[in-house]
């Protein structure tokens, strides 16, 4: 501005004496100025001087002014850009090289955090694309303009509306980019939250929204008020209990309870109204307002229920339609063998065994297919009390012996493990019979299946050890699934359902233990059980006699 | 001489239950096909245990244990559940609907009747403690 001004003053001088020049040259007769010194027109002269110097000052005078307008415009404008925008300035490699009072503000970031640092710092790592087409943009000299999203300094993400464009150096050489966002994030918002109720209202499932503590109901969407003749859901004076009794019951208060306590945020039950199941999910939504509303939404799911009774119905009547049978075939071939019919010729005997055991392999079937369909269906029950480990495993190697027998495997044990533990005897001997029998199963003859465990501060932890052909890599994490098998050798002797382990897995979890395996090819495989110990929690006043536990 | 009354539609499982107490030279078996059938039987009759199917056409066995509860005579039968529904809630439902205990279907032929004897002579003695606090 200065310069420009003594430009201006010079401009005006050089007009003044160039105009006395010009006096000069057509004065040739000396008849204006002579040359002995002596102005003979001086008053002429001068005052053509002065009207030059009046010229140029009104000239300059005139210039001054539009340079103090237009600097005043320019700072104005920069005022509202910083007011308004979020501008960030960046050198050629990407380096922020300045950031104005709203970014920081906005973005909640000290001029420290973010100067000297590389502008990728602001970007999720899914956007890099973008910022690398933007950039490229700018790079050929062009301006970039559309909706970025940044990341603030609490994680938060900052929605903008970016335009970008080149910086240049005081030699107008290319150089950086300047940017300029303005915070978008609550249209943004908006926009989402318009996304999300136009999808809430194409939903199949009833979708509601109501206060937490007075279960004023202020949203619903189009399937909950067909199914309710909801006509103006923002009725301020329609209440949730309004809507149908179920929200008025004890089991819905309970739901609301659990969010009333800020226990969790979401609280999933199933219902029943007008005859149907619903599986409710109730979410607590964070509201700006410090109103606590929750967003409900209910499933139907009557047709899984009705599948599972039906199929649950099914298992049951087949079981028993093949227990009833078996337990003629079964009891007929167990006469023979205890000689209810007189002695029997040893080949006799030798075939209706192999009857007679492939009768209690079916049974086991049945018995298998029915603890699946439990556990599927969650409806195993488990009756834990507290029992001394040693008495479990008695018991299971007692009854594993004839088995193991059969296959000419031996079973050894470690004696020494000792203490209480809190489980279901009847549901932690079947864990332990399963593996045991698959242990001796695939042991080679003459073979010994292996049982120890260790003591933690949790748990007994039980090993099954066996010495046959191992567990295949690509089978090892699908061991406990149903229905895996691995292959077995050609002469195996034993066929299974391969349900076993995936009870195992279930019982032992269900009961606050853990099983898992360890096997190499060619060496054999351990199964590792955990029961856990009895703690001071287990103990209530009915379960105080321990006397079970001998 | 120890009186138990089985009631079991399937007849090949009367027939395996009939083989399988005969084991024991104690025990005088009468059976009965329906429920109703047992209900006449036990008119006049007074045996030391019931042995009862569940799943029967007609009366089901837990009806028919409660129609017989319901004779004052009866009362104190122990009864004695075959069963295949051997679930644990169905069998704490049996013991529930006053039965003495459950025996699971398919049940060990050998051991049937040792069995039983020990609920008949359980299900007396429990008979005979009742008789001496109520004198």
């Amino acid at each position: 501005m200065k310069l420009l001004s003594v430009r201006n003053f010079i401009n005006t001088a050089v007009f003044g004496i160039a105009a006395m020049q010009l006096v000069a040259l057509f004065d040739v007769q000396h008849q204006l100025i002579s040359y002995d010194g002596i102005a003979v027109y001086l008053p002429l002269v001068s005052a053509i001087g002065l009207i030059a110097l009046w010229i140029g000052y009104r000239k300059f005078a005139r210039s001054e002014k539009k340079i103090r307008a237009k600097s005043l415009q320019l700072s104005q404008e920069s005022l509202a850009l910083n007011t308004h925008g979020l501008v960030l300035v960046t050198d050629s490699n990407g380096i922020i090289t300045h950031a104005n009072e709203n970014f920081l503000k906005t973005t909640g970031y000290d001029y420290d955090d973010i100067i000297q640092q590389h502008v990728d710092m602001l970007y999720y790592v899914q956007d890099i694309q973008q910022r690398m087409e933007l950039k490229a943009t700018v790079d050929a000299g062009g301006c970039w303009q559309g909706e970025t999203r940044i990341r603030k300094k609490d994680g938060s993400t900052l929605w903008t509306s970016l335009t970008i464009l080149p910086g240049y150096d005081r030699f107008g050489k290319q150089c950086g980019a300047i940017s300029v966002r303005t915070d978008i994030t609550e249209i943004k918002n908006m926009r989402v939250t318009q996304e999300v109720f136009k999808t809430l209202n194409y939903l199949v499932d009833e979708v509601f929204i109501f206060e937490l503590d007075t279960l004023r109901l202020k949203y619903a969407n189009s399937a909950a008020e067909a199914a309710h003749g909801l006509e103006h859901t923002a009725d301020p004076d329609t209440s949730m209990r309004d809507v149908h009794p179920i929200y008025a019951t004890e089991c819905f208060e309970h739901a609301l309870d659990t969010l009333r306590s800020a226990k969790n945020n979401v609280v999933n039950c199933e219902v029943e109204k007008n005859g149907r199941h619903y599986a409710a999910r109730l979410q607590l939504l964070e509201s700006e307002s410090g109103s606590n509303d929750v967003l409900a939404s209910f499933h139907d799911v009557s047709e899984r229920v009705e599948a599972e009774k039906q199929r649950g119905e099914f298992i049951s009547i087949v079981s028993h339609e093949l227990r009833s049978p078996m337990t003629s075939v079964k009891g007929a071939m167990g006469l023979l063998l205890a000689g209810s019919a007189g002695p029997l010729d040893s080949k006799v005997r030798d075939i209706l065994e192999i009857a007679h055991r492939n009768s209690d392999r079916l049974i086991n079937i049945i018995n298998d297919l029915l603890d699946i369909e439990k556990i599927a269906a969650g409806k195993m029950s488990f009756d834990c009390g507290a029992y001394e480990i040693s008495a479990l495993l008695d018991e299971a190697v007692l009854a594993n012996e004839n088995f193991s027998k059969r296959f000419d495997v031996s079973i050894e044990r470690d004696e020494n493990l000792k203490g209480m533990v809190f489980i279901d005897f009847d549901r932690s001997l079947q864990v332990m019979n399963n593996l045991l029998s698959n242990a001796s199963k695939f042991s080679p003859p003459g073979g010994a299946v292996k049982v120890g465990g260790r003591e933690t501060a949790q748990a007994f932890e039980i090993t099954v050890a066996d010495s046959g052909p191992g567990i295949p890599a690509d089978m090892i994490g699908k061991i406990f699934d149903k229905f895996a098998q691995v292959e077995r050798h050609k002469d195996g002797p034993v066929r299974s359902t391969g349900l076993g382990l995936a009870i195992v897995k279930a019982i032992a979890e269900e009961q606050g233990g853990t099983v898992s395996v360890t096997s190499e090819l060619g060496q054999g495989s351990t199964f590792t059980v955990s029961f856990p110990k009895l703690q001071a929690s287990n103990i209530t006043p009915d379960q105080n006699d321990l006397e079970q536990a001998s | 001489m120890i009186k138990i009354l089985h009631v079991e539609d399937d007849q090949d499982i009367r027939e395996i239950t009939q083989l399988s107490l005969a084991l024991s030279p104690d025990i005088e078996l009468i059976q009965c096909v329906t429920s109703e059938e047992a209900l006449e039987a036990t008119a006049n009759l007074v045996p030391d245990l019931f042995l009862l199917d569940v799943m029967m056409p007609g009366m089901s066995g837990p009806e028919l244990l409660a129609e017989l509860r319901s004779r004052p005579h009866l009362r104190q039968v122990p009864a004695v559940f075959m069963t295949a529904r051997v679930q644990r809630n169905e069998i704490q439902a049996f013991l529930e609907q006053g039965a003495m205990d459950v025996i699971a279907k398919p049940f060990d032929p050998v051991t049937l009747a040792e069995r039983v004897m020990a609920m008949a002579e359980k299900g007396r003695s429990l008979k005979e403690q009742g008789k001496k606090s109520a004198s």
